[in-house]
């Protein structure tokens, strides 16, 4: 069986006002079979959302290959952009920008479906009432606003329009990272129901490498535009190879203060002064050494405030 | 495809769905139909003057000159005894037709243009930005003079030329506008789609357009009015016997001194229409917006909470004894709502925890929790929309929602210091960190020389770990990554020492090896000098890594509150197991057991 989405030796520029074009990302390589979700992971300015932009066409390469399902992705007619768009769809992070305010969610949730052709509108009903059924929204959604809905509810709907044609490969684009812990698992369980149900392909693009331990198969780890490491998704979360995988994963705070302060604790060893750090503290704005001292200013503050404590308030 | 799945029974009309609330709307929304039927009774009476009009406008009746108001004339006569009801009707023709001419020459070559320019982009809108510029730069009145002197007494030609050189500010807001529009997500989406350009236009970019627009076009139609008849006064393009609204306000002026109510008529109708006109704007801009908009009870979003900076609601506060176990900070049942009335909502209700000198305590909570309001309540910053109902905020037994906004003033900053989520937001833009920076210590400590400030400045960089501090002194806000920034407002946080600091969220909007850096900076100060932190933040990682206790909230209540070893091991309410549960961790954590 093809792959789904093959992406190889893919190159993005970016213009820039002083000749020189500033390279966004480079030597980026990879494949998602169907059913399996691949993450791209990094901190802003990594290239990750660059490379989801290139495969759905809103960004065109410099160079490489970007191939869904064995035809080529780039540079597509308007028509051909829309035959594709029958299997490539797409989950933005924003809920809030990625819905228009000025459209009814019954429209909105139609619109791959009026791009495709042949529309009907007997059919269209059935079809929103089916897709608002099945990301978990009353019907009667289908006729109000996207102001009406809450971040969560908006994400729902940004789905079923994704699901509107059926597609078999989805690009998620952060789809939970603007949204409350709670609702961020709901988000991710229908995800991982649809894709159950559909075996979708995911490209799932985050910042946080704890989901993508829970929620992906396997996970690329971008640095300045290229893959510094990949693998399978447990794997390079519990034993990263790469120094800044290593460092990515050290920075992250786990949700147990017995096991976050041994983590912290080995977190500031390799902080001080380890050479492999290095690559690391690239990544951060300085390198820090530890508070030595007081400013003077802040110290003789601190006595007369303490005095102001004790003398009463002011 | 998905239809197999539909359960629901409700039918929904996709056909009218789209319109129908807009409509249903309109017709109910009395700002604008009382002006539209207003400027619809006028236009009418306009169109229908051969009808309606008691006389020839033109016909003279030399006994009745200069007359009030009567039963025969019933806006009265002008000086040559003709009947201004009649002249005004028929008039009106003229004039409102003339606006109805700039208008469509405003329409038809402004919004294509602002649409083409600001849609594609590139050479097509350097080249109409130019012509635009241009066009914006020469005087209209001269350039229809000029066309008038040429086309000599040719109205039409005159009102062309208007709304020609009025599409020149039409096509920069229909550009600036499809600009943010193309850049939504929306609009991604629909690329993706493979949905067509004109598509997406006139679904995406036209209804949002709408609104600037129709408050373009109807100020545009006051000024074209008052235009054509500004012209008409001065006897450009209409053959002077011909009824025009401005012919009759030029007639009349000319008798002012002696028949002054000849004035009313004509230069009320000008300005009934005028005043119309806006009046339609301002509604269907106010309609079209709160169609899409979801009716909120007057609740502040969270962006303007954040802002916050008015000042604090008197409070009922009840008073509780000054036992605050020795807490350096003391919250007891606050209660705070927004908005007025029956509107009123309850957005924090009987929040009481207390924060001890070296202590830092997250407040937990998703959104709409109240965690923020309960944090900017603490710095009296809450917005002018919110009343403290209850309860009271004591630092070292001073109960904070009693005190005036000028002694307020002295408690921030210099005992309770705030840093937020956006660095960015809370450093101005116009001014260098050293210039933020020496402002804040001097506003504390007045006797310092620029020498002095400097060196403190200084000191606090380094003392938030900055790197080069002398050179962040002399950069603007720009010039820093979202790191550098934090750090920045840290310092300035820290300026003057405060017994307690605030901080809200200031870790979210960075990157996670930022984030333990900034969290690393936050711990070793606190350990240095002693002081009480308050931690808001959704992330139950992060207090984790820093809070020695957590203050669980939902919906404006404290769920539960204990020192994190607890809280995480063993949670006690339903809330918290099902909040950790749902964090997604990096590490496999142990089961954890409901505290009995």
């Amino acid at each position: 069986m093809p792959d789904l989405l093959r992406v190889e030796d893919l190159r993005v520029e970016y213009r820039s006002r002083r000749g020189e074009p500033f390279v966004a990302v480079q030597e980026v390589g990879f494949t998602i079979a169907p059913g399996e979700t691949v993450a791209l992971v990094g901190e802003s300015g990594s290239g990750k959302t660059t490379i989801g932009k290139a495969v759905l066409g809103l960004e065109r390469p410099a160079a490489g290959t970007i191939e869904v399902d064995g035809v080529s992705a780039i540079g597509l007619s308007a028509g051909r952009r829309r035959r594709l768009a029958r299997d490539l769809q797409v989950v933005f992070q924003d809920p809030y920008s990625s819905l228009n305010p000025a459209l009814t969610i019954a429209r909105t949730l139609t619109e791959p479906l009026r791009a495709q052709g042949g529309f009907s509108r007997s059919r269209a009903d059935e079809d929103v009432r089916g897709l608002l059924a099945r990301v978990g929204l009353p019907v009667d959604a289908a006729e109000r606003y996207p102001a009406h809905f809450s971040g969560g509810q908006r994400q729902r709907i940004a789905i079923a329009r994704a699901l509107s044609v059926g597609p078999r490969l989805v690009v998620c684009d952060e789809p939970t990272s603007a949204l409350d812990v709670s609702t961020q698992r709901t988000v991710l369980d229908l995800l991982a129901e649809l894709q159950r149900e559909r075996s979708l392909g995911y490209l799932f693009i985050t910042h946080d490498l704890a989901v993508v331990r829970e929620f992906a198969d396997r996970v690329l780890v971008l640095k300045e535009g290229r893959i510094v490491e990949s693998g399978d998704a447990a794997q390079v979360c519990e034993r990263p190879s790469h120094p800044y995988t290593q460092a990515l994963v050290a920075a992250a705070p786990v949700p147990d203060p017995v096991i976050q302060r041994a983590r912290r604790t080995q977190w500031l060893e390799r902080r001080r002064g380890s050479a492999q750090a290095t690559a690391a503290a690239d990544a951060m704005d300085h390198d820090p050494g530890p508070v030595t001292r007081v400013p003077a200013a802040m110290r003789e503050k601190e006595t007369s405030c303490n005095r102001n404590a004790s003398s009463g308030p002011p | 495809m998905t239809a197999e799945l539909a359960t629901a029974t409700s039918s929904v009309d996709l056909r009218t769905a789209d319109r129908r609330h807009l409509l249903r709307r309109a017709v109910t929304f009395p700002p604008l139909m009382i002006p539209l039927s207003v400027l619809l009774v006028i236009v009418l009476a306009c169109v229908l003057a051969p009808l309606l009009s008691p006389y020839d406008p033109l016909a003279q009746d030399l006994l009745h000159v200069k007359e009030l108001p009567s039963a025969l004339h019933w806006l009265g006569t002008d000086a040559l005894g003709r009947d201004v009801l009649s002249r005004l009707l028929f008039g009106g023709q003229t004039s409102l037709l003339g606006v109805v001419q700039a208008l469509v020459v405003l329409l038809v070559v402004g919004l294509p243009l602002g649409l083409v320019a600001g849609y594609f982009g590139g050479i097509v809108d350097r080249a109409i930005s130019v012509v635009v510029e241009i066009v914006m730069a020469i005087p209209s009145i001269v350039v229809i003079m000029a066309v008038l002197s040429v086309v000599s007494r040719s109205m039409l030609a005159a009102m062309v030329t208007f709304g020609i050189l009025g599409s020149a500010g039409l096509i920069r807001i229909v550009r600036a506008t499809t600009i943010a529009v193309r850049g939504e997500l929306y609009v991604s989406a629909a690329r993706v789609s493979g949905v067509r350009q004109g598509s997406i236009v006139f679904f995406h970019v036209l209804p949002r357009i709408a609104g600037p627009l129709i408050v373009q076009m109807s100020i545009f139609a006051s000024i074209a009015l008052a235009v054509q008849t500004g012209l008409a006064y001065l006897g450009f393009g209409i053959i002077v016997p011909a009824p025009s609204w401005g012919g009759s306000v030029a007639e009349a002026a000319q008798l002012l001194a002696a028949n002054p109510f000849l004035l009313v008529p004509s230069g009320g109708i000008i300005a009934i229409t005028i005043v119309c006109f806006a009046f339609i704007g301002d509604a269907f801009r106010d309609l079209t917006v709160s169609t899409w908009s979801a009716s909120s009870g007057g609740q502040p979003s969270r962006s303007d909470l954040r802002r916050g900076g008015s000042r604090l609601v008197a409070a009922e506060a009840a008073q509780s004894g000054g036992d605050d176990g020795g807490a350096l900070l003391s919250v007891s049942g606050l209660t705070i709502a927004f908005g007025e009335g029956d509107r009123a909502t309850t957005v924090v209700e009987d929040v009481s925890f207390q924060l001890r000198r070296g202590e830092v305590v997250g407040l937990v909570g998703e959104s709409g929790s109240g965690k923020t309001v309960t944090a900017l309540t603490i710095l009296g910053l809450l917005p002018a929309s919110a009343t403290i109902r209850a309860g009271s905020v004591r630092l070292d037994g001073v109960d904070l929602l009693r005190l005036r906004e000028r002694e307020l003033r002295q408690v921030r900053g210099s005992r309770i210091g705030l840093i937020s989520q956006e660095p960015m937001l809370s450093l101005d833009p116009a001014f260098t960190v050293g210039n933020q920076l020496g402002e804040i210590i001097r506003r504390h400590d007045r006797g310092l020389d620029r020498r002095q400030v400097r060196a403190r400045a200084l000191e606090l960089l380094e003392f938030v770990q900055m790197r080069n501090p002398a050179d962040v002194l002399r950069r603007f806000p720009h010039e820093l990554s979202g790191g550098m920034a934090q750090r920045c407002s840290i310092a300035a946080a820290l300026a003057a020492s405060p017994d307690v600091l605030i901080a809200d969220e200031p870790t979210t909007a960075l990157d996670v090896t930022v984030q333990a850096e900034i969290l690393e900076l936050i711990r070793s100060i606190q350990q240095r000098t002693g002081m009480g932190v308050i931690f808001v933040t959704h992330n139950l990682g992060v207090v984790a890594d820093l809070c020695d206790r957590a203050v669980v909230m939902q919906r404006g209540r404290v769920v539960e509150q204990a020192d994190i070893l607890t809280l995480f091991a063993a949670p006690a309410e339903p809330y918290t197991r099902q909040l950790l549960s749902a964090t997604p961790s990096l590490v496999e954590i142990p089961e954890r057991t409901a505290r009995a």
